[in-house]
């Protein structure tokens, strides 16, 4: 039996019978995984930021929601990944996510849309979008959480008015 | 419905658009991305460029000093010979002198440059060649290629026939690759440190690698844009593909390279045609894909069910004080304490009639 058949579906099972002696390596399986991935970057990447007094690293690259050096929250390795940014109007976020075909083809792979409605929907459209489409489930909380303080950055500030300061003459005490 | 294993097929861009070409990804794709070999051979072969640099062996030795001994209340390292100039009397041979000679002076014949094992560098080479197929890690690397139509990128045989840098550029703005190089633009920068007086006073980041077949004038045409560098398949080297010692470079292939690559390296069901006795190294893992593994029938029928109940800590309410808590300890108590209310009542109505008594009499 193929020793890389493991895991791989009824699909493969044509492939088993013509796979002929073990241990022989059928490479078509052997791509490259998000965990193998993840092994060879989670030591040191171009978006890693290590400071000092800081115990866990952080991470800059564009598709992480915590902008954390994590296996969960990276954005490059993984099949399945959630950006979310604000949009550049400065009203509204976009919402972007790799598609699960394409996955060789950088240009095609990330779909991006701007959801230019107000928080609420915003964060519903985002809570749909990933229940109904079980898309990365376990980024839901920090998908919400992001937009929710991109919303809150682009709110209206309230109007302060320009204090001045002025000073305190003491006062003389007359006799 | 071919009956050995399909291999991917990678489109051949010409002009930013797929051309009807798509050639089959050769194995060498698929061998084990090692960045710990990678990382060694580098470190090995960057040593093998290096220029020995040594200290004049007679530095600090051209003096005929000696000790002066004891008794003359000063310490007791070799002092120059003579009288009539500054120099006399001083110290001298020891690292601690001025003018002295250093501590184990450097020799020209230190060991400068390693061997490594052809099959080391093969494998080193082949995980490299395997990581620069992965978007994920050229994308960590830092190149930015987002925007790119497909990874690996082959590009048409016209690219080794450019001999003007405006086609090597039209080529890569084509393609989407000039992003890559604005970066290497705007990282150009001085060095920091010494490095500066010592010839090697600008850096800058690499940007993609080019790698063709044969050069009919596509290295002059890319030669001028600053960040790529050009290869030739026949001749891959790991310092140009593995910048840095980490894997990830990104390369552009032309279609005829990456037509060779089967019969440089070998598939593993043939052997490489152009390195006697080579083929493609086994990896220790065929299947890593975690988490396909774990969802496999295989482990999940081997498996318990997950224990999912959460035991949280009991915070223990003192049974003195908290009814409740005697109660689930002592159920009795409730008819005691019901039997000591109702005592209670009966002694205070007991004792209001005496008084209610008392107080009549008194009248």
């Amino acid at each position: 039996m193929c020793l890389c058949c493991v895991g791989a579906g009824p699909q493969h099972s044509r492939h088993l019978s013509s796979c002929v002696a073990a241990p022989r390596y059928c490479w078509r399986e052997a791509k490259m995984s998000a965990d193998l991935c993840w092994q060879i970057i989670r030591g040191n990447h171009s978006h890693l930021l290590k400071k000092r007094n800081v115990k866990k690293p952080f991470s800059t690259e564009p598709n992480n929601l915590k902008n954390v050096n994590s296996a969960r929250y990276n954005g490059l390795c993984k099949k399945k990944v959630i950006g979310i940014e604000p949009a550049p109007g400065g009203k509204g976020i976009v919402l972007s996510f790799k598609t699960a075909k394409y996955q060789n083809k950088p240009a095609k792979n990330m779909v991006k849309t701007t959801i230019k409605a107000g928080p609420r929907r915003a964060l519903n459209s985002i809570r749909r979008f990933i229940r109904y489409n079980h898309y990365r489930k376990d980024l839901k909380m920090a998908s919400l959480r992001r937009a929710s303080a991109i919303f809150r950055s682009q709110r209206a500030q309230p109007f302060r008015k320009a204090r001045r300061r002025t000073h305190k003459v003491a006062k003389k005490t007359t006799e | 419905m071919a009956t050995t294993c399909a291999r991917p097929l990678v489109g051949v861009h010409v002009d930013g658009a797929v051309s009807g070409v798509s050639v089959s990804l050769p194995a060498v794709f698929r061998a084990p991305i090692r960045p710990d070999v990678v990382n060694f051979v580098h470190d090995q072969m960057a040593k093998n460029t290096r220029q020995p640099y040594a200290v004049n062996k007679d530095a600090g030795h051209q003096t005929s000093a000696e000790s002066w001994g004891t008794g003359r209340a000063v310490a007791r390292i070799p002092r120059v010979r003579g009288g009539g100039t500054h120099r006399s009397g001083q110290g001298a041979f020891g690292n601690m002198c001025r003018g002295g000679r250093m501590f184990a002076p450097t020799k020209t014949w230190r060991r400068w440059h390693r061997r490594i094992g052809v099959n080391q560098k093969r494998y080193a080479m082949c995980s490299a060649i395997a990581a620069t197929s992965s978007p994920a890690l050229v994308m960590s690397k830092g190149h930015m290629i987002q925007e790119i139509p497909e990874i690996p990128l082959v590009v048409s045989d016209k690219v080794q026939e450019m001999t003007k840098t405006k086609e090597a550029v039209l080529m890569l703005k084509k393609h989407r690759a000039w992003t890559d190089i604005l970066k290497v633009y705007k990282s150009k920068r001085f060095r920091a440190g010494k490095g500066k007086m010592r010839n090697r006073r600008r850096i800058q980041r690499t940007g993609p690698l080019v790698i063709y077949n044969k050069d009919q004038g596509l290295t002059r045409a890319f030669r001028n844009i600053p960040g790529v560098d050009t290869i030739c398949v026949e001749k891959l080297n790991l310092l140009k593909l593995a910048p840095g010692g980490h894997v990830g470079r990104f390369c552009i292939w032309t279609e005829s390279a990456f037509r060779k690559l089967d019969s440089l390296y070998g598939t593993w069901r043939k052997e490489s045609r152009k390195k006697k006795n080579y083929n493609l190294p086994m990896p220790k893992m065929t299947n890593t894909d975690l988490a396909r593994i774990l969802k496999s029938d295989e482990i999940q029928l081997a498996i318990r069910a997950p224990n999912k109940t959460v035991i949280r800590r009991k915070i223990k309410k003192n049974p003195l004080s908290n009814r409740h808590a005697l109660l689930h300890l002592n159920p009795f108590a409730r008819v005691e304490k019901k039997a000591a209310i109702l005592e209670e009542k009966k002694r205070i109505e007991a004792k209001k009639a005496i008084e209610t008594k008392k107080a009549a009499a008194k009248k």
